[in-house]
C-alpha cells in the first residue's frame, strides 16, 4: 500500500506542477481552478488516505497488542481505493453527469468501512484490557473517514438535483477530511511514535537495568485528555458554524482548536524536553 | 514457555536475570513475554548463544531489548561471550505469554 502511494504522490505533485504552469502556459484544455477537484482527491485518496490505512493497518493491531491480523481483508481494501480513484480520474476526463461519480464512491465507501471493521476486530481481539487515550482517538480517527464520505455523497446528489454546489457542505467536507480525520489520526499517533523515538534515545542503555518509565509515561495524561477534549469540542461547534454561517460560533470553533493546538505543542515539548529519570 | 537449553542449571540462572529486561511498551519481561526461545552455554570456549525473538518484526523497542539480553547475560556471566541471535522463525505468538503475563494484560 505505501509504495502505490508513492506513485499517487508522484501524480498529484506532478499535476499541481502542471496547473501552476498552467496559470501562464495553457497546457491543459482549461483553466487550473478547473481540475482542482482532481489534484485534491488524487492527494487526498491516493495519497493520505492509502499511508494512512497502510501504516494504521500495521500500527493498530500492534499498540493494541492484537491477534487480528487479516491480508486479505486488507488487499480488497487496497484494490476498492485503487479502482475508486481510478474510476474518478476516468470520469473526470469524460463529459459525465455528476450522478456518475457515485460509481467512484461506491467502491471507496466499502473500502473504508472494510478498514473500519479491520479495526474493530483488531480492537476486540486485543490481549491488553486497557485501551489508553492515544488510541480511542486513532480509533475516533479510522470512524471519522466514513463522515466525509457520507457528506461526499449528499454533495453529489446536490449537484445531480440542482447542477450547483453548495458551498457550506463542500465546506464542511474538506473540513472533516482535513481537521476530523487526518487531525485526529495525527493527535493520536504522534503521542504513541513520539514517545518511541524519545524514549529509544534516552534509555537504550538502561534496558537492562529493571523497568524504566514506559514510553507514556514521557507525556502529561491530563493535558492530552483535556487536548482531546477540546478537539473534540472545536470540531463540531466549528462543523456548526460552517453550517449556520454564524461568526460567533465559528469563532468560537476555532478558538477551541487553537487551543488544541497550543495543548499539543506544550505536550510535545514535554516529550522532546524529557530528562532521564533511572540511572 | 519451553526454553532450549543444554545446560539446565545455567539457564535457570540465566532466566531469572533476564526477568529484568522489560518491554517498556507492553510493561512485561522478555521472560513472561515469552521472547527468548534458546539459551546454550559453551563451557570450553567460553561463550553464551541466546536465540530469542520479538513480538513483531516492527517492533520499535526492537533493538534495545535485544541489547538489554546482551546486557544482562554479559553482566551475569562476565567471563563468557555473548551472541544474541534475532530470530522470526518461529514467529512470535501470543500463545507464548506466560499466565502471570497474561493475568497482568488483563488488569
Amino acid at each position: 500500500m505505501c509504495y502505490c502511494q508513492c506513485v499517487w504522490l508522484f501524480i498529484t505533485a506532478f499535476l499541481g506542477l502542471a496547473l501552476v504552469y498552467n496559470f501562464t502556459y495553457p497546457l491543459m484544455p482549461h483553466n487550473s481552478i478547473h481540475y482542482l477537484p482532481l489534484h485534491a482527491h488524487v492527494g487526498i485518496v491516493g495519497w493520505f488516505l492509502l499511508l494512512i490505512i497502510g501504516v494504521g493497518a500495521r500500527l493498530i493491531p500492534m499498540f493494541l497488542i492484537s491477534k487480528y491480523n487479516n491480508p486479505k481483508l486488507l488487499w480488497m481494501i487496497y484494490y476498492l481505493i485503487n479502482a475508486s480513484l481510478i474510476s474518478f480520474v476516468i470520469l473526470f476526463y469524460l463529459p459525465v453527469s455528476p450522478g456518475f461519480y457515485y460509481f467512484s464512491l461506491s467502491a471507496l465507501l466499502p473500502a473504508v468501512v472494510l478498514f473500519i471493521f479491520y479495526c474493530t476486530k483488531a480492537y476486540k481481539q486485543r490481549m491488553r484490557r486497557a485501551v489508553d487515550e492515544q488510541m480511542k482517538i486513532s480509533l475516533l480517527s479510522a470512524a471519522m473517514m466514513a463522515l466525509p464520505l457520507v457528506l461526499l455523497a449528499v454533495i453529489i446528489l446536490f449537484i445531480s438535483i440542482t447542477t450547483k454546489e453548495n458551498i457550506r457542505l463542500v465546506l464542511c467536507y474538506g473540513f472533516l477530511i482535513f481537521f476530523g480525520w487526518v487531525t485526529a489520526i495525527i493527535l493520536g499517533m504522534t503521542f504513541k511514535t513520539l514517545p518511541f523515538i524519545v524514549w529509544n534515545k534516552v534509555y537504550h542503555s538502561q534496558s537492562a537495568n529493571g523497568k524504566t518509565p514506559s514510553p507514556k509515561d514521557l507525556f502529561h495524561h491530563g493535558l492530552f485528555r483535556l487536548m482531546s477534549v477540546f478537539y473534540l469540542a472545536g470540531l463540531m461547534i466549528f462543523c456548526a458554524g460552517i453550517f449556520t454561517n454564524e461568526i460567533i460560533i465559528l469563532k468560537a470553533g476555532a478558538a477551541l482548536l487553537m487551543a488544541t493546538a497550543f495543548m499539543y505543542n506544550m505536550n510535545i515539548i514535554k516529550i522532546i524536553l524529557h530528562k532521564p529519570s533511572v540511572q | 514457555m519451553n526454553v532450549i537449553t543444554n545446560n539446565n542449571l545455567q539457564c535457570t540462572v540465566a532466566l531469572a536475570a533476564l526477568h529484568d529486561v522489560y518491554d517498556p511498551e507492553i510493561g512485561l519481561n522478555v521472560i513472561d513475554l515469552g521472547l527468548i526461545y534458546q539459551v546454550d552455554f559453551n563451557d570450553e570456549q567460553k561463550t553464551i548463544f541466546c536465540s530469542m525473538t520479538l513480538t513483531t518484526q516492527f517492533c520499535p523497542m526492537g533493538e534495545s531489548i535485544t541489547d538489554g539480553v546482551r546486557t544482562k547475560l554479559q553482566d551475569c556471566f562476565a567471563d563468557y561471550e555473548v551472541n544474541v541471535e534475532l530470530t522470526f522463525d518461529p514467529l512470535w505468538s501470543y500463545d507464548e505469554i506466560s499466565e502471570e503475563g497474561k493475568n497482568y494484560l488483563n488488569r
